[in-house]
């Protein structure tokens, strides 16, 4: 039987706090993390959650049930545009990895980083638009 | 004359003796110290203050329990960081026109 916590320590809170300031800074958009259990299914729970954020469209927020080991990145509209579901698809891969070793803040600040990376990177006419 | 030296010399290390004087009359006469005194000042005390600030650097530990650690299963209350100051509550009132309005959210997930 695996040890159980009582919640993030005030390092692993400033690291998470730190790696959302800096994927924010990065790309312009805004990014919030939910680390719990999901009140039901955990796609529609994670898309009320960044719903209720103060700027959906501008948002990405990512979602981390530990106890059902799922996860989910919701990105708003205009977020979209730029990060789109194949990027969040490669930066999920990543945080897999971390999640699956047990590792949730080097996941989420992993995560992040990759997030806000492909949410900065800049368009480009000849390649986006054929 | 180099004898003589050396003689003087010799006759000094011979004959030395701890230089001793008495405490000036206008100092303080200090109080004696017992063992019990002693132990109390240079280990007890110590002692117990070492024990008193380990209790106290570890009591917000002990009232809340252990930190999360890589590997341990989660058990506690959910945390939103970047969240809105409703937190999950402001999530519960989201209704299916709050969330049409929300636009085309995208996105993906898995399991891990």
């Amino acid at each position: 039987m695996s040890a159980t916590s009582d919640g993030f320590s005030a390092g692993q809170r400033a690291a998470i706090d730190k790696a959302i300031r800096e994927a924010e800074t990065a790309s312009r958009y805004e990014f919030s993390v939910y680390v719990g259990a999901a009140d039901g299914a955990t796609r529609p729970f994670a898309e009320r959650l960044h719903a209720s954020l103060s700027t959906p469209a501008r948002s990405v927020l990512l979602m981390v049930d530990p106890a059902a080991r799922m996860f989910e990145v919701v990105t708003g509209a205009e977020v979209r545009r730029v990060l789109d579901d194949g990027a969040v698809a490669l930066a999920a891969v990543a945080m897999q990895t971390d999640f699956a070793s047990g590792d949730l803040v080097g996941g989420i600040t992993r995560g992040l980083q990759q997030l806000a990376g492909a949410a900065r990177s800049p368009q480009v006419l000849h390649t986006d638009n054929p | 004359m180099r004898s003589v030296l050396a003689g003087a010399l010799v006759a000094g290390v011979l004959f030395a003796v701890p230089a001793s004087a008495d405490a000036p009359s206008s100092w303080e006469s200090s109080p004696d110290v017992s063992g019990f005194q002693a132990l109390l000042v240079l280990f007890l005390i110590p002692l117990g203050l070492f024990l008193v600030i380990s209790l106290l650097a570890a009591l917000p530990s002990l009232v809340k329990g252990d930190s999360y650690e890589p590997g341990q299963a989660w058990r506690s209350e959910g945390e939103w960081f970047g969240g809105p100051l409703k937190g999950v509550a402001g999530a519960d009132q989201v209704d299916s026109k709050q969330l049409e309005s929300a636009g085309d959210q995208g996105g993906a997930g898995a399991r891990f």
